[in-house]
């Protein structure tokens, strides 16, 4: 009786098989530390006479795996350029999981939260709200408001666009949204912000970087539509001795083929839009388009869930690509945090997300840090466009991204 | 049972002709033998489901397509148009299209559009400023560009000709606002702007349709003429001249199924910027300076028409109290060609009368193309004349040999060009 009520009460908290469950698994996939043979403490008349005995470089046996992976590590860590450092990286083929953030199963976010180490906040950090209300962006919301409502109109209303179907439809019409809209505020505010001048524009490029933690290497592509990149970097959201950067990550023990993210073996590619150049190694602000189906999405209900986790994962990819070519990687860690903003368009709806990143160093014992991810979802920029004119156009939307704009980068 | 019987019977047909085929060579039968294997041999390639629908002897399904084996095969019938099309016109429509290209370039546009070309390359509103315009750092800058278009753009080591060119248009065109605020407030940039619009040519009816590649920068305000009243009335009457034996409607298209004079100038009413500013165009087809050329004019002049259609009116068929004038640029990645028309009438039909006006500058490169070439073309003996065979990658270059000779009064023309008024 009591058996039976116990066993009635276990309850499986997800719908996901747990990974590894069963007792039979081989123990290289378990996170297990290595047991090394016990040694004495060294004090004065214990000294040993000989030199300690290495492990040969070409035998199967756990000491020179260790060993030849400690010397992969220190010609890691002692390479001249970046791109000899990627190369070490790279050179070698393995499994490797590739991560496309759309899938429709409900809570698949937490697979991204933990192979990034990223902590979620709900609003935007201080620097930017202080900065939507000042005095500057008003003056400059102001002139812009009429011609913004000009573009949307002309996006909507006005040009001839051939008809296809409709999820290309959705792509083509927030793509040119997007583009259209960041380049009239980087040339109107190019004038008096020389930040946005002397930054490098690219349009329509792929962004891959790659990544490890623990026994999983992770690739990411992505297509935005527009990236500035800056000279100098930007100022932090959230100081390392806040709450935020010093919780703990939950993990997510499942396997990654429920949600959709398969593996290929292949060398893994480092790429944020451009080949290795000195200069322009921050990032600035970043916006995407719509790639996948939408009403697919809204009748799932998960579309608040792709726009979070796309701006995530987008901002910590970005970010690595970038360390990888200054010389930084996980085994060599970050000096200082790095920030990045990503924004998210839908053709109507923006979605803001500030990123910072405080380490690149995902394993256990590495750092007391984990990564934030400051979020605002789905602002709408108008309901409707009818006879010519555009309804309720929302100024708050338009100002959050004349700030993105103007946040100029700070020397620390 | 029925069924197995039915498979039975058709494999035992089967099984007599095979022992025949199985033998690889049959040069040694006789003419006779060798007319019965080829009949024998009709019933083992048809397939089971077809024997069965044959010998039940119901009607075969696969025999209801509406496009049989003849309506493919017969030449004829493929060369004629239907006549049940709602717009179905007898006389022919000679339509010019992105791909077209027109055999005696310059000469074939202006007989067409009905103009003149001038003597000089561009009006002189335009080629006084020239020399004065200026950023901050521009040859920086313009070096800069190039090298993050040819060389920084890709992981692999060849950058393909469509995507310089688009990425290059963009770089260029977000330097040029640098110069004022004014231009972002009252410009407006799209891609591959639709554009369609039709007239009578003496007799003969022409089109221009088409969304060529490239980006159409419209105004709020329409640009000021850059001819005099006095040059127009000099041009009443010129000689346009005619290539005999050549027709002059050459590598258009003929086409029976049109809307005729149907001006479209590619965005629906009301539109805050209805004035067509400049055109570019990117050719990454490798063609001659000259049919690039003609494309950029009969695509302006198909923008400056459709709009002078739009403020006098579909029926308005006389000379124009205001001209209209519309600017070009077509590009290569390296070379720049810059076109201006203006437009002062809209009869086309008539030999007399005042004619348009065209200027044409043509072979401006930016820079020395040092980067390396996206194909190379391979002769050797023996090879067919196929393709793919002959033209083959160039991976082996050396990139990183920069871009020399840079010319910047060619950037200055481009700033010219966007910031006129």
């Amino acid at each position: 009786m009591a058996a039976s009520i116990s066993r009635r009460c276990v309850r499986h908290l997800s719908t996901f098989p747990l990974l590894n469950a069963r007792p039979g698994y081989p123990p290289s996939l378990r996170n297990v530390e290595v047991i090394l043979p016990r040694v004495p403490r060294i004090t004065e008349g214990n000294e040993p006479q000989y030199p300690p005995v290495k492990p040969s470089m070409t035998s199967g046996s756990k000491a020179a795996k260790q060993a030849r992976r400690a010397l992969w590590i220190d010609n890691v860590r002692s390479s001249d350029t970046p791109v000899e450092m990627i190369y070490l990286l790279n050179k070698r083929q393995r499994w490797q999981e590739v991560i496309k953030p759309f899938s429709l199963q409900s809570g698949y976010g937490h697979f991204f939260r933990d192979v990034t180490k990223t902590a979620v906040v709900d609003e935007l950090p201080e620097n930017i709200q202080t900065l939507a209300e000042s005095g500057q962006v008003k003056t400059e919301v102001e002139v812009l408001t009429e011609r913004v409502i000009e573009l949307l109109m002309v996006e909507s209303f006005s040009i001839r666009r051939k008809k296809q179907h409709r999820i290309i439809e959705h792509k083509e019409r927030s793509q040119s949204l997007a583009q259209n809209i960041l380049n009239l505020l980087i040339s109107h505010l190019g004038n008096r912000f020389p930040h946005l001048t002397d930054a490098v524009v690219d349009g329509r490029c792929q962004i891959k970087s790659f990544w490890e933690r623990g026994e999983r290497r992770m690739q990411f592509n992505g297509e935005p539509v527009c990236s500035v990149r800056a000279k100098e970097p930007l100022g932090l959201f959230a100081q390392t001795t806040d709450e935020v950067c010093n919780g703990d990550v939950e993990g997510w023990p499942y396997n990654p083929k429920e949600i959709g993210i398969f593996q290929n073996h292949i060398n893994p590619v480092c790429f944020p839009g451009f080949k290795y150049q000195p200069g322009h190694l921050f990032p600035h602000t970043q916006i995407y388009g719509v790639n996948f189906d939408l009403d697919r999405a809204e009748r799932h209900n998960i579309y608040q869930e792709i726009q979070d986790n796309f701006g995530l994962m987008a901002g910590y990819a970005w970010i690595n690509a970038l360390a990888m070519y200054q010389g930084y990687c996980w085994f060599q860690d970050i000096p200082r945090p790095m920030t990045a903003q990503v924004i998210y368009t839908d053709g109507n709806r923006f979605s803001f997300y500030c990123y910072q990143a405080n380490t690149l160093d995902l394993s256990e014992n590495g750092s007391p840090w984990n990564n934030v991810c400051f979020q605002k979802t789905s602002l709408p920029m108008f309901t409707d466009v009818k006879d010519g004119k555009v309804r309720d156009f929302n100024v708050e939307a338009l100002k959050l991204l004349v700030a993105f704009l103007i946040n100029s980068p700070e020397r620390h | 049972m029925a069924l197995q019987s039915l498979k039975g019977s058709i494999l035992a047909q089967q099984s007599q002709c095979c022992f025949v085929l199985a033998c690889q060579s049959r040069r040694g039968y006789r003419p006779e033998k060798m007319a019965q294997i080829r009949r024998d041999s009709l019933e083992e390639r048809k397939s089971l489901s077809r024997r069965v629908y044959e010998k039940l002897g119901f009607h075969p399904p696969y025999l209801d397509r509406s496009v049989t084996f003849e309506d493919i095969y017969n030449k004829e019938k493929r060369k004629t148009v239907p006549e049940d099309h709602p717009l179905y016109q007898k006389r022919p429509a000679y339509s010019f299209s992105a791909k077209c290209r027109l055999q005696e370039g310059l000469n074939q546009t202006l007989w067409l559009t009905k103009s003149v070309l001038m003597k000089d390359k561009m009006p002189k509103s335009v080629s006084e400023t020239v020399s004065n315009l200026s950023i901050p750092n521009m040859e920086q800058r313009v070096t800069e560009a190039v090298r993050h278009c040819r060389q920084f753009d890709t992981e692999e080591k060849v950058i393909k000709r469509e995507r310089y060119i688009y990425t290059q248009i963009q770089y260029l065109q977000r330097l040029s606002q640098l110069l004022g605020p004014e231009l972002s407030l009252n410009q407006s940039i799209t891609e591959n702007h639709y554009v369609e619009s039709s007239w009578d040519r003496e007799g003969d009816h022409i089109q221009v349709v088409g969304a060529p590649k490239g980006i159409l920068v419209s105004s709020r305000h329409p640009l000021s003429a850059a001819a005099s009243t006095e040059e127009i009335e000099a041009t009443r009457g010129v000689e346009i001249p005619t290539f005999e034996p050549l027709a002059p409607t050459l590598d258009l298209q003929e086409t029976h199924i049109y809307q005729p004079y149907h001006n479209f100038p590619g965005y629906f009413e009301p539109h805050p910027f209805p004035h067509a500013h400049t055109r570019v165009i990117s050719s990454y087809m490798r063609w001659p300076i000259k049919h690039s050329v003609s494309k950029a004019v009969m695509y302006t002049f198909a923008d400056g028409f459709s709009r002078a259609k739009q403020i006098y009116g579909k029926d308005y068929n006389s000379t124009l109290k205001t001209p209209v004038v519309t600017q070009g640029i077509d590009t290569d990645g390296v070379n720049f060609g810059f076109v201006t028309v203006q437009i002062n009438t809209l009869d086309m039909d008539s030999k007399d009368g005042v004619r348009n006006m065209i200027w044409v500058d043509g072979e401006n490169p930016l820079y020395e193309d040092m980067y390396p070439q996206d194909i190379k073309i391979i002769k050797k003996k023996g090879m067919k004349k196929n393709k793919r065979q002959v033209v083959e990658l160039i991976k082996k270059r050396d990139p990183n040999l920069g871009c020399q000779n840079l010319d910047v009064s060619v950037f200055q023309k481009f700033l010219a060009f966007m910031s006129n008024k």
